[in-house]
């Protein structure tokens, strides 16, 4: 398993690196890889989302093949693009997007930052209520078995973009970022280095090869 | 030599799909490797490729449309062969034209798939087993079907030994199914329109003859009649943008949670009892009883007349209990399997006759409670936004109050807060796992 950390970089060229290796990967030329970035700011839509979830019309959204719908990235936010063959690891969509839930959960858990998935709206949340926000985005694509696109961890985000459209497609969703829930400055490369070294163990165990 | 191409199964918990986009359009070529459709489950969307070259000859399945895992969703073929649409209607009543070829176009894993040993205990269908085995002897009525089939004729209240299966080896199709609705449906149109005067079947009835109440008749009118005689009714109507809540519907039967738009109904209105709780207060011999329990009746209507049993506890029920316990209680009190217990303390009740089409109606409290909701059907209505003019998908619901108990602003208020539960569904998943 690799880990890369390409820091700032632009979405379409990340976009390159990742569709890449995952041709790679399905070939069985490369690794597996997670790619750990931030990207200048940019929204998002995946290919079943909804236009009508992007509130202000000036606001342009790269239309993706990922699954979900509209989001909001930009710096201070940790995002993952985990290049995972899972047609070796048991082929199974929804028990990859519970894995990704699942190590958020813990990255939040290590920040001593409560965390929950909500059923039926994938994501990481924080709990309990009435501070249900959302932490972090889920954002899967498949090809061949091989997966792109990934999650996106709110850090220390200016969620102020986040207004503008309905994130996720949820009306007026509350979002958060892990600092603005621990109170204190959170270090981006605090959190890329827990995830990197959570990353590998709790794959393996979740989806073994 | 057409072959077919199903929605896939991309994990144990997926039971159906949502196709995202075509990748190529009816009669365009398609390379064997190339993308043809892209589908998504949760939020993970899948490329299907081709596994076959040829040229994609229908498509059964649009661009933003739910299909159970397992439907056809195309067709590939030989350029100049004719789609298979016309067949297809033929299909349903003939046995399928012989077709010995193996499955060529399928995601990647079904190939690995399809060699497994099915699986049928986890209620899955056995994979592309339906596509693999074309060849077909002819009409038998066994009564075999697919896992996913015979769930689907449970839902329906088919007896699959009553459906003719156009599969092979006789095997009932979802076709099938389909087909066979229809035509009861259509005969029991026909039979309404040609005999009006088609006695009830549970009730003999002789033109002229007064006729003595069936217990569960005297029942209803026992109390309807009470609480007509004593409850000073009121309504208040609001309606209520769904598309949120059946967005969430979707994506929790995508992650294998089925339930119904009216059990979201009941855990919003569980949660709005909680902050609106004289809503849930009985009246009985000029007093009013708190009610600390949220018992929520379901009016389910019965040939022979209605009867509403009752979920209990509903305020620390999630969404899938709900959703589990109200599938057991309706589905036995639909077999008159209920008991006396189970019918009894309601604290609020809904009835829902939106499957009937009803836009909105006002229904009669069931003394002695304090309100009853009267859900109408979800339905596309055009709303005007800051936007613009947009499409969404509207119900109305109208609150019957007891104005002993409560007021209309606090019923008003009421509606509001279940309007904004429905409106914003995120808030009812809360206590789910």
């Amino acid at each position: 398993m690799n880990i890369i950390n390409l820091g700032l970089i632009d979405f379409h060229e990340a976009y390159a690196i990742q569709e890449r290796l995952v041709a790679g990967v399905a070939e069985g030329t490369e690794d597996e890889t997670l790619i750990l970035l931030e990207h200048p700011p940019i929204y998002t839509i995946g290919s079943g989302g909804k236009a009508e979830n992007i509130l202000d019309p000036a606001i342009t959204a790269v239309r993706i093949n990922r699954g979900g719908d509209v989001t909001y990235h930009g710096p201070g936010q940790l995002v993952g693009y985990p290049i995972i063959d899972l047609g070796r690891r048991g082929r199974d969509l929804h028990c990859y997007l519970r894995f990704l839930e699942g190590l958020l959960i813990q990255i939040a858990a290590d920040f001593r930052v409560e965390a929950c998935r909500l059923g039926g709206r994938t994501g990481v949340w924080t709990w309990p209520p009435p501070k249900l926000a959302k932490l972090a985005s889920i954002g899967v694509g498949v090809r061949r078995w091989v997966t792109m696109h990934g999650f996106s961890l709110n850090v220390t985000l200016d969620l102020a973009p986040f207004h503008r459209i309905n994130p996720c497609g949820i009306a007026a969703c509350p979002v958060t970022s892990l600092s603005l829930e621990c109170g204190g400055k959170v270090m981006m490369e605090d959190v890329g280095k827990i995830i990197a070294e959570r990353f590998s163990t709790m794959l393996e165990e979740l989806l073994p090869r | 030599m057409a072959t077919e191409i199903t929605m896939p199964k991309l994990s144990d918990t997926m039971t159906e799909g949502r196709l995202i986009a075509w990748k190529k359009s009816v009669g365009e070529k398609v390379q064997r490797g190339e993308i043809l459709a892209e589908v998504e489950t949760d939020k993970a969307n899948m490329e299907l490729e081709a596994f076959t070259s040829g040229v994609l000859l229908e498509t059964r399945v649009k661009a933003g449309e739910m299909a159970l895992v397992g439907t056809v969703i195309g067709i590939i073929g030989n350029a100049g062969e004719t789609a298979l649409s016309s067949q297809k209607k033929e299909v349903q009543t003939l046995p399928e034209p012989e077709k010995d070829h193996p499955v060529k176009v399928e995601p990647l894993y079904a190939a690995v798939e399809a060699r497994e040993a099915p699986r049928p205990e986890e209620g899955l269908p056995e994979p592309d087993r339906s596509v693999t085995q074309t060849s077909c002897t002819g009409i038998k009525e066994t009564g075999k079907a697919a896992p996913m089939v015979r769930r689907l004729a449970r839902e329906k209240g088919i007896d699959l030994m009553q459906v003719t299966g156009s599969g092979p080896d006789g095997r009932v199709l979802r076709e099938d199914l389909e087909l066979f609705q229809k035509v009861k449906q259509v005969n029991a149109e026909v039979q309404v329109e040609g005999e009006p005067q088609k006695p009830e079947p549970s009730i003999p009835r002789t033109v002229g003859a007064t006729q003595a109440l069936t217990r569960m008749r005297a029942a209803i009118a026992r109390t309807v009649s009470r609480a007509w005689r004593e409850i000073p009714h009121f309504t208040v109507t609001v309606t209520i943008d769904m598309g949120e809540a059946e967005e969430v519907r979707r994506e929790l039967k995508e992650a294998g949670t089925p339930l119904s738009i009216n059990d979201l109904i009941v855990r919003a209105a569980a949660l709005s009892l909680q902050k609106f709780p004289q809503v849930n207060n009985s009246f009985a011999d000029d007093r009013i009883t708190v009610n600390e329990e949220i018992n929520i009746g379901l009016a389910v209507g019965l040939e022979e007349g209605l009867v509403v049993p009752v979920i209990k506890g509903c305020q620390g029920l999630s969404l899938k209990e709900i959703a589990a316990r109200s599938r057991e209680l309706v589905g036995r009190a639909k077999e008159g399997k209920i008991s006396e217990a189970e019918i009894s303390g309601g604290t609020f009740t809904i009835s829902n006759l939106g499957m009937f089409g009803v836009k909105e109606f006002m229904a009669v409290i069931q003394p002695p409670q304090g309100a009853i909701l009267a859900v109408g059907a979800v339905r596309d209505e055009a709303v005007v936004k800051s936007s613009g003019i947009v499409a969404a998908r509207v119900m109305c619901v109208t609150l019957s109050a007891d104005h002993r108990l409560i007021d209309g602003a606090y019923a008003a208020r009421f509606l509001q807060e279940l309007k904004r539960v429905l409106e914003s569904p995120v808030s009812m998943l809360l206590l789910e796992g």
